[in-house]
């Protein structure tokens, strides 16, 4: 078939042409200089308005302060969270690319669903610093009976598999936390799973579930404050400012249902020790400056920061508790294939 | 053979099967416990149902049997999709422009362009632009496979 | 009235010219955005928060709302044009939008569709301001047997707007459903038919699925038949829609208005529900049904008017409860939150600039996507002067960068190869595409509808008959269907997509 080109569609192409030409030089990109010399990546590994995206969005700016170069947010959703991973995983272990993650999510889908992981959480990726963790509280619809963790406990004592959980997901902090507390009290507690923490809340508020164990609170602040919802207990190892009337799980006598959202970095495997270092100084400069701590605290954020040593011993010492967590829910897989029992307790 | 929507019918049953298989190995569950296979499980059931029900309109002889002309799947369109099979295999590996590169000329080819130079230009033109469009502008990074370079 | 009083205060932060600059920006970068596929709002918003950081509070706020209308704008665009659905909400746009534009008359297509999503726009943020609060209380109480009992009314809809062969329609969506179900499944913690690879487990991508099986696809079967000229009517017959035009739209428009904001109010439904239930609302009232699906243009006004008033319905869940009903509230919201508001009842008293602020930039958005869009109609039309064997390789590139682009991901590009092959097959042998998207839509939803509901009732059917809201709208389904099949000749006409 015939193919001819008209005057003014080879005027067009020209004109492209020369334009593309002559852009083309200014963009290309020159080589490095020492660490960091170039932007550097943040991968996270979940959608962006996530929890995890927001708080890595926050921190950005104040570590791209400290490392002097541009700190971009790159999201990279998918199996959560196993994919964006995997990608820093396989990523050139020069430090532009570094890993985002949120411990539960990073550790519990090895445990759970192990084929799904191509790679080992404690030995493919390196840890670089803690970041800060974020509150988790149990909540309950407004009216509920119980008004204290009390009344909930006794309540759920006597109705064993009554009292209905709002959960987001196998691995969730949600699951995980309403389990700790299962085992803690030995209550049973029924549980229903939805795509997301924004989904099990506006269960909740629909009275369509009576608790969700482990909500943030950013996400509860507004319905607090509004009576939609009531907060039992905090997980965190004291009371919060903002809700001092809500008690802490610790002083309760359940001190280990204390899992809060928890942030950090880590880097490819190979990482050169002096990137960590400086990766983990930028940090810790990062996170002790006081607008940073203010700013993240406003947004319910509360900094803490590990060297890559501690955020070692950390990961190993979780990874043995939720192991243990998933075997008494009956989350561990049989050896042999992928069923899963996770049946309710009835 | 069939026509081609008696084929299909069959390909389909065939699909219908193999989801129930794998229906089942996930677990069924009960009615009132729904287990990971139960809703594969049903519709690999009505899939296999409605594929009957196609294969079977023809033999009734309710559908008109006239044969459309030439092959189902083009040279044209196979190739295309070919194209770019290789391409999502090879992105990663070989980079987004070469693949980008080589994607451009074959479609390009295969609509009727057939001097090389204009080929060759074309898909240099289209590669150089994309460059400025997505790492420039929007400053989105895509994988450079074997154009990595020092500093990149 | 306190309402007026605050409207004006809200407009007051809005016509300030910084806010005037961010709310074009904003419009510019969504259309620009929503025309690429693949890179959908979710992007560019996230492209974007670090920006916001900043800037002042309203100002970003209406700078993000502007690109997410006006994503849903460019991505209607390229629905209409080249039959490539920018995303899940112009789906159903394609179906008349497409066939306008190989008529030649693109314009009048783009034209309704940004005057209808003008009016729907405008018309959902009053319903916005008015009905909030009660709205957003009776959307709370959809729980998941009234999601279910939503999802098979939804189907019962579908069985109607497919024409052409029943059979043949209910494979594609059942196809639609099983493959929806490949994926981790949250229930069980099993991954079903992902075959161990990480890219599946989410499921397999309804844009990248969306490009393939119609974008893809459509050049395909395009070039097997081409000869200049004939894909698209080169006599371009106009570029505004006409008296006519308005005549059939206008109804349809305000039609679609209220369905698409009632049900955009409904965390989590998502736009494809409200625009396929007004697509079906305008079809079955039509006094010529069979027009639909060969160019009618309230196939198009119908659509784009639902998918706009839905996200204006979307909203209300958001503003109202802090809680995002998607992708692109999730982002809004975060970014709300990062400048340290927090949506939710208190809202309003706490940060009413922001607010009002946001509400009357909706509105000023719109007018500018108006203003933006109308005269590059032009532009859009002179595209598609380019001969077809340069523009179908543009429009292919541009499918595959676009499905690679929505996560960078090489699995994405096959699953787009794939649909694109199952696309092309079911053109050449009459399949209709709709009721595949939605399969993989609906299927997902419907089932974990269906379980949590289950669990929820520890087992027990009667749930979905014993809340009112289930039972109404199952009751609504079973008499759809009774009418449907037993008293009315079901619609013989074919949507084609060709």
């Amino acid at each position: 078939m015939f193919v001819h080109f008209s005057p003014s569609l080879k005027k067009s192409l020209f004109a492209a042409s020369c334009l593309i030409l002559f852009a083309l030089p200014g963009a290309l990109p020159c080589p490095a200089a020492e660490y960091p010399g170039r932007a550097v990546d943040v991968v996270v590994p979940f959608a962006p308005g996530g929890g995890a995206d927001n708080f890595f969005r926050a921190f950005r700016g104040a570590l791209a302060k400290e490392l002097n170069v541009p700190t971009n947010i790159v999201n990279r959703a998918g199996g959560g969270g196993v994919v964006g991973t995997s990608f820093v995983v396989n990523a050139k272990a020069d430090g532009y690319t570094l890993a985002g993650f949120e411990l539960l999510t990073y550790l519990t889908p090895q445990i759970i669903t192990p084929k799904t992981v191509p790679y080992q959480v404690l030995k493919d990726l390196k840890p670089i610093a803690h970041l800060a963790y974020e509150p988790l509280m149990l909540v309950v619809r407004a009216d509920l009976e119980a008004k204290t963790l009390e009344d909930f406990l006794a309540y759920a004592r006597k109705n064993p598999g009554k009292l209905l959980a709002a959960t987001s997901g196998l691995g969730s902090q949600n699951r995980v936390d309403l389990e700790l507390l299962k085992v803690a009290t030995g209550t049973q507690i029924r549980f229903v799973s939805f795509a997301s923490g924004g989904e099990a809340m506006t269960n909740l508020l629909g009275g369509h579930v009576d608790l969700i164990c482990g909500a943030t609170v950013t996400a509860s602040r507004s319905h607090l404050k509004a009576g939609k919802v009531r907060a039992l207990a905090v997980f965190t190892p004291e009371r919060l400012a903002e809700f001092p009337d809500v008690p802490t799980t610790r002083e309760k006598g359940l001190a280990t249902v204390n899992l809060n959202m928890t942030y950090g970095l880590l880097g490819p495997k190979g990482l050169a020790p002096e990137v960590v270092e400086r990766v983990s100084q930028a940090t810790k400069a990062a996170l002790t400056a006081e607008d940073t701590v203010a700013n993240l605290k406003k947004l319910g954020y509360y900094v803490e920061f590990s060297t890559p040593g501690q955020l070692e011993e950390r990961l190993k010492k979780d990874f043995g508790l939720l192991t243990e967590v998933a075997k008494r829910a009956g989350l561990i897989p049989s050896p042999d294939n992928l069923k899963v029992t996770g049946k309710q307790d009835k | 053979m069939l026509d081609r929507d008696g084929n299909i019918g069959i390909f389909l049953l065939g699909i219908a099967a193999l989801l129930c298989y794998g229906a089942i190995e996930l677990g069924i569950g009960k009615t009132h416990d729904p287990g990971p296979g139960f809703f594969p499980f049903l519709a690999g059931l009505i899939i296999a149902i409605l594929s009957l029900g196609l294969i079977g309109s023809l033999l009734k002889g309710r559908r008109v049997l006239a044969t459309p002309q030439g092959h189902l799947v083009t040279g044209r369109a196979a190739l295309i999709l070919g194209v770019f099979l290789l391409f999502g295999f090879f992105v990663e590996k070989a980079g987004f422009f070469v693949c980008t590169f080589v994607v451009t000329m074959v479609l390009l080819w295969a609509n009727g362009v057939q001097k090389w130079p204009v080929l060759l230009f074309a898909a240099l033109l289209t590669c150089a632009g994309i460059y400025l469009v997505f790492n420039v502008l929007l400053e989105v990074r895509l994988p450079l496979g074997i154009l990595r370079w020092e500093g990149n | 009235m306190d309402l007026i009083q605050n409207l004006f205060f809200g407009f007051g932060v809005c016509l300030q010219p910084i806010n005037l600059l961010y709310c074009f920006l904003g419009v510019l970068i969504g259309t620009l955005v929503g025309v690429l596929p693949g890179i959908g709002p979710p992007g560019a918003l996230a492209l974007l928060i670090p920006v916001t950081g900043q800037i002042r509070p309203e100002s970003s706020i209406i700078m993000l709302c502007g690109i997410m209308y006006g994503a849903m704008y460019g991505g209607s665009t390229t629905s209409i044009l080249v039959n490539i659905p920018g995303e899940a909400a112009s789906v159903m746009t394609s179906l008349d939008g497409y066939q306008m534009a190989r008529q030649g008359r693109a314009g009048p297509a783009l034209g309704i569709s940004a005057f209808g999503s003008f009016i729907a726009g405008s018309l959902s943020i009053f319903g916005l301001v008015l009905f909030a609060p009660t709205l957003s209380g009776f959307a709370l109480k959809f729980g998941p047997p009234e999601y279910f009992s939503l999802m098979i009314f939804s189907f019962a809809i579908l069985i109607f707007v497919t024409g052409g062969s029943l059979v043949k329609g209910l494979l594609m969506a059942l196809l639609g459903i099983a493959m929806g179900t490949i994926g981790l499944d949250p229930h069980a913690g099993v991954n079903r038919f992902t075959f161990n690879q990480p890219a599946l487990m989410d499921g397999l991508g309804l844009v990248q699925a969306v490009i393939g099986l119609f974008g893809v696809s459509e050049i395909l079967v395009s070039l097997e038949t081409f000869v200049q000229g004939e894909i698209y009517e080169t006599k371009v017959k106009g570029l505004l829609p006409t008296r006519q035009d308005w005549h059939d739209s206008l109804m349809p428009i305000l039609r679609a208005t209220g369905i698409g904001f009632f049900l955009g109010a409904i965390p989590g439904i998502g736009v494809l529900i409200p625009t396929f239930l007004s697509y079906g609302l305008e079809k079955r009232i039509a006094r010529d049904p069979s027009k639909f699906g060969k160019g009618f243009i309230a196939g198009v006004a119908a659509p784009e008017a639902a998918n706009n008033a839905a996200a204006g319905g979307a909203l209300i869940p958001m503003l109202s409860l802090g809680i995002p009903t998607g992708a692109s509230t999730a982002i809004v919201l975060g970014a709300l939150m990062i400048q340290g508001i927090q949506p939710g009842p208190t809202l309003i008293t706490d940060n009413p600039q922001v607010f009002w602020g946001l509400v009357a930039s909706l509105y000023i958005g719109n007018v500018m996507l108006l203003a933006l869009n109308l005269p590059l109609i032009g532009l859009w039309v002179s595209l598609l002067k380019i001969p077809y064997y340069l523009l179908s390789v543009l429009i292919l590139l541009f499918c595959l960068i676009g499905s690679y682009g929505i996560n960078y991901a090489a699995a994405d590009i096959l699953i787009m190869t794939i649909f694109g092959f199952i696309g092309y097959i079911a053109k050449k042998q009459d399949f209709e595409l709709t009721p595949m998207v939605f399969g993989l839509v609906l299927g997902p939803m419907l089932e974990n509808a269906l379980r949590r509901s289950l669990v929820i009732s520890s087992g027990s059917f009667a749930i979905f008959v014993s809340r009112p809201i289930s039972l109404v709208f199952l009751a609504m389904s079973l008499s759809f269907l009774i009418w449907n099949f037993f008293f009315k000749k079901r619609a013989t006409t074919m949507i084609s997509e060709d």
